[in-house]
């Protein structure tokens, strides 16, 4: 953690940074500097406005975008993510400030949040019961939850279910969802009312255009949810809409394995994952068509309790 | 996490030899989560989670009351199965104690025959 106005501010970056700006996402205090002017508006169309001076006094996590070595800039510039403490990611070209930005807050988050345990999954509300959608990259994760999103569901997270392991209750981290390469094309079809922003192409992950999260997922990110169904999706192409119910030691072990820091909680995590699961319906899904899975979510049964 | 066979010394049970009782390491740092169909089960003192079906949980179960060898096991735990205890059964169990003691969560300890 790190004071307002502390190390960060101080010596040469200073001089090179053009903006500091904080936001409130979900229960983290971010704040962001960075010489790369183009950032500042792309943080306030997908976070909104930051907050003033006064509101902002203890950041959780404090990182930098910042241009690369000077030499580079004539040909290939270059942006570099920064913490306090250091430069986790070789450089991305400077047009994928904004992916960088987003990489490097998930890497932040995934190595210091321990104060919940942090499922790799996205997750959705409706009427206070949360949808947990554990997967490994590749699975199609990303894109159900955005449909989902734009189908009545509230957007709690894309990518961590921060599950606080002493309440059990999920919570929110509103941010945007990044899209690649053929779920761009598949969510603008799903939905004329997806607001992507630019696309940033060939970038280490392919192609991908990150979608806003809705107003009213950013407006309640205080607001957290109880857990009620956990479902491993598994995108193929082709793939009959098949929703299996899925044993409970057998969720456990795939949730556990589908978590940042289940073995660095110890006996907390082990507390935690066998409350989650017993709160919840378990199951598994394969879908080749995004329509019928989320048709088949809304269906889900009633929560358990 | 898993439940992977390990090998392991054998207990003897040769009445000429020391017989091993086994024992469960740091059983007050275990947890168990009773979940269908496998259980869970946490180590504190490896920081492994281990997923268990029923007979290696109740030998568990059964150690953590007290140290046993083999051949009480054997015994107890074809009891409880309500199975004959005959040399396959035997066979079974030790291969389920080597099981969890390559796991960490027992191990042997020698005694002397009474």
């Amino acid at each position: 953690m790190t004071a307002r106005g502390t190390d960060a501010r101080s010596g040469p970056v200073r001089a090179r940074t053009a903006f500091w700006q904080a936001y409130r996402i979900g229960p983290f205090l971010i704040q962001v500097g960075s010489s790369i002017r183009d950032l500042r508006e792309q943080l306030a169309w997908f976070y909104g406005s930051p907050l003033g001076a006064r509101q902002a006094e203890i950041i959780q996590f404090n990182v930098r975008v910042l241009h690369g070595p000077l030499y580079r800039r004539p040909f290939a510039p270059q942006a570099v993510f920064k913490t306090d403490t250091e430069a986790p990611f070789a450089p991305f070209p400077l047009s994928h400030a904004f992916p960088l930005l987003e990489w490097g807050l998930n890497w932040c988050i995934a190595m210091r949040a321990h104060q919940f345990l942090m499922l790799h999954a996205g997750v959705v509300e409706r009427d206070g019961r949360a949808l947990i959608l554990p997967a490994v990259p590749g699975s199609g994760k990303s894109t159900l939850t955005a449909a989902l999103a734009l189908r009545g569901w509230r957007l709690l997270s894309d990518e961590f279910g921060l599950v606080d392991w002493q309440t059990g209750v999920i919570h929110p981290l509103p941010r945007p969802i990044p899209l690649k390469n053929r779920s761009i094309p598949v969510i603008r079809a799903f939905s004329p009312e997806a607001e992507l922003g630019p696309l940033f192409p060939k970038t280490r992950k392919g192609d991908v255009a990150h979608l806003r999260p809705p107003g009213d997922s950013r407006q309640r990110q205080h607001e957290t949810a109880r857990p009620a169904w956990i479902v491993f999706p598994r995108f193929r192409v082709g793939a009959k809409m098949r929703l299996a119910a899925l044993p409970d030691s057998l969720a456990f072990a795939r949730l556990s394995q589908n978590s940042f820091n289940y073995r660095l909680l110890g006996a907390s995590g082990f507390q935690a994952l066998e409350t989650l699961i017993r709160g919840c319906h378990c199951w598994s899904a394969d879908f080749g068509e995004l329509d019928a899975m989320v048709t088949a979510l809304d269906q889900l049964p009633p929560p358990k309790s | 996490m898993g439940f992977d066979a390990m090998s392991a010394s054998t207990p003897t049970t040769d009445d000429t030899t020391p017989c091993i009782e086994w024992v469960v390491v740091d059983g007050s740092g275990l947890q168990f989560a009773f979940l269908e169909p496998d259980n869970a089960v946490f180590h504190k003192a490896t920081g492994e989670t281990h997923l268990l079906s029923a007979l290696p949980t109740l030998i568990l179960q059964m150690l953590l009351d007290s140290p046993k060898s083999t051949r009480v096991l054997a015994s107890d735990t074809a009891q409880a199965c309500e199975t004959e205890n005959d040399p396959d059964w035997f066979e079974k169990i030790s291969g389920v104690l080597r099981s969890l003691d390559g796991l960490e969560l027992i191990e042997g300890r020698t005694m002397r025959h009474p």
